[in-house]
């Protein structure tokens, strides 16, 4: 399809002057029809997108501008507000299943997307992120920046990640690989899986169910995994040396063969270290089954 | 030029549901209708705010420049004896607005309103979402609820052990606490 840019920008911008002193939520809203429009985004604009259902792409780009193209049969206007502190796209429709926006965005633009049914896919983007989906999955790729992905109802999947990263699925699963930096995943009923990360502070807790880390824990900062009935599974680096504050009522604990522990008669609560120990760790579960080993 | 009073009416939710789908039938096609749908919508939204604070001074003036520029063939399909010289239908939107601000709301549509070409207004888009989230959020609060019921026995069976009893602190925080999550989240959608 013919790339199609529509100018509008400094006319919104002129908008946004004169509204200057009023709060951010005001600014001048146009309807956009058009299945590819690009908007020229200032340095310090904020995007703020809401599509109700379908798909959301937000890929990034090293241009100052955002652009929109609608992808599906069907037509699915879009509302575009701009004050001096935002970009605001929403969505026309409330039942809009049958498009997919694919937003391309400033690298570093900060940014905030809400969605209700949508799928969402993250794309390379290095500025602050908060995404939040009420039931719908959401994965997140080769992402940098401050990020917080919430899911109500959907799967989490983060690849190549290296800024802070928080989490929040109760019902889902949380996957996470490759990823560095700090790290807290809230879920539920969900598993959380974490594989070939090297973090610098972590803390992941499920209720039912189970949690896997596998890669390096580094630096003094804290490190904690809880779960209620589900296991947790801490497969280490064997250059990571850690010590690890273990305690389960119902269920067991396991260490390798190389590793220290020294606790209650029942091996169920005490501290388990290896190597040096390093890394700080708690490791919590009322039912289940705690194993630390190494690779 | 030409507009048609109904644009104002549409965007205001103030149609009924034939005569919005026939107008919003004209303005999805019409670039220039649906800026003035829009703008009107912008309006009806800073009226809103208007009770809680001034009224931005160069507003008017800004959508009263935008409805000059609105070009002669951009009017909708409107039956001839709707149709009525701009300046009318911008004294008629200035008379809303002015009626808006002096009265510090705005005209409410009708409970069964679902406002343009089924598009719920904003109160029953809150609604519906904080209703869905808490459906979606059962089988979570089901599990919390079990959690925070074994947790308890245990610390009663239990009550010398530390861990137990700091587990049954922070499960019954969580389960206090994810309500409020879940509003948040729902309120983040919108």
């Amino acid at each position: 399809m013919r790339e199609r840019i529509v100018a509008i920008a400094a006319l919104l911008v002129t908008s946004a002057a004169v509204h200057a002193q009023a709060p951010a939520s005001s600014g001048l809203t146009r309807l956009v029809t058009s299945r590819d429009t690009v908007i020229s985004a200032t340095a310090g604009l904020e995007l703020d997108v809401n599509k109700a259902s379908g798909r959301l792409t937000i890929r990034a780009w090293d241009r100052p501008d955002v652009r929109i193209r609608v992808i599906g049969a069907m037509d699915d206007p879009y509302d575009v507000t701009i004050s001096a502190q935002a970009l605001s796209i929403r969505s026309r429709r409330a039942n809009d299943a049958g498009s997919e926006y694919e937003l391309t965005i400033p690298r570093d633009m900060v940014s905030g997307v809400g969605t209700r049914d949508a799928h969402v896919s993250i794309v390379g983007t290095r500025g602050r992120m908060h995404a939040v989906v009420l039931n719908g999955t959401l994965t997140a790729t080769d992402i940098s920046g401050p990020t917080k992905l919430e899911v109500l109802n959907g799967n989490v999947v983060v690849r190549r990640s290296t800024g802070p990263l928080m989490i929040i699925a109760p019902n889902q699963h949380v996957v996470v690989e490759e990823a560095r930096g700090q790290m807290s995943v809230r879920s539920i009923n969900g598993d959380i899986s974490l594989e070939r990360v090297v973090l610098d502070g972590m803390d992941v807790q499920t209720y039912s169910g189970a949690i896997r880390v596998s890669g390096t824990l580094r630096g003094p900062s804290g490190f904690s995994a809880s779960s209620f009935t589900g296991d947790i599974m801490l497969s280490i680096d064997g250059r990571t040396g850690l010590r690890a504050n273990v305690a389960t009522s119902r269920g067991s604990v396991h260490w390798p063969t190389n590793a220290r522990f020294s606790g209650d008669a029942a091996r169920q609560k005490g501290v388990v270290i290896i190597g040096g120990g390093k890394a700080k760790v708690t490791l919590e579960t009322f039912r289940g089954r705690i194993e630390i080993s190494e690779k | 030029m030409a507009e048609s009073p109904d644009v104002v009416r549409l965007a205001y939710g103030e149609l009924d549901r034939a005569r919005a789908a026939e107008v919003n039938a004209h303005v999805v096609g019409c670039l220039a209708c649906q800026s003035r749908v829009a703008e009107y919508r912008a309006l009806r939204r800073d009226a809103l705010a208007a009770g809680q604070r001034p009224l931005p001074k160069n507003l008017w003036p800004a959508v009263a420049s935008g409805i000059a520029q609105v070009p002669q063939e951009s009017a909708p399909p409107a039956p001839s004896a709707r149709l009525v010289p701009v300046g009318v239908a911008t004294l008629l939107a200035a008379a809303i607005v002015v009626f808006v601000v002096m009265r510090g709301a705005v005209p409410t549509p009708s409970p069964d309103s679902t406002g343009v070409a089924g598009v719920p207004s904003s109160e029953q888009e809150y609604q519906a979402l904080q209703r869905l989230a808490r459906d979606l959020a059962q089988p979570s609060i089901r599990t919390l609820d079990d959690a925070v019921a074994e947790a308890e026995v245990a610390a009663k069976n239990s009550p010398g052990d530390a861990y137990l009893q700091r587990t049954l602190v922070r499960i019954r925080a969580d389960r206090s606490a994810f309500d409020e999550q879940v509003g948040a989240i729902a309120a983040a959608v919108k």
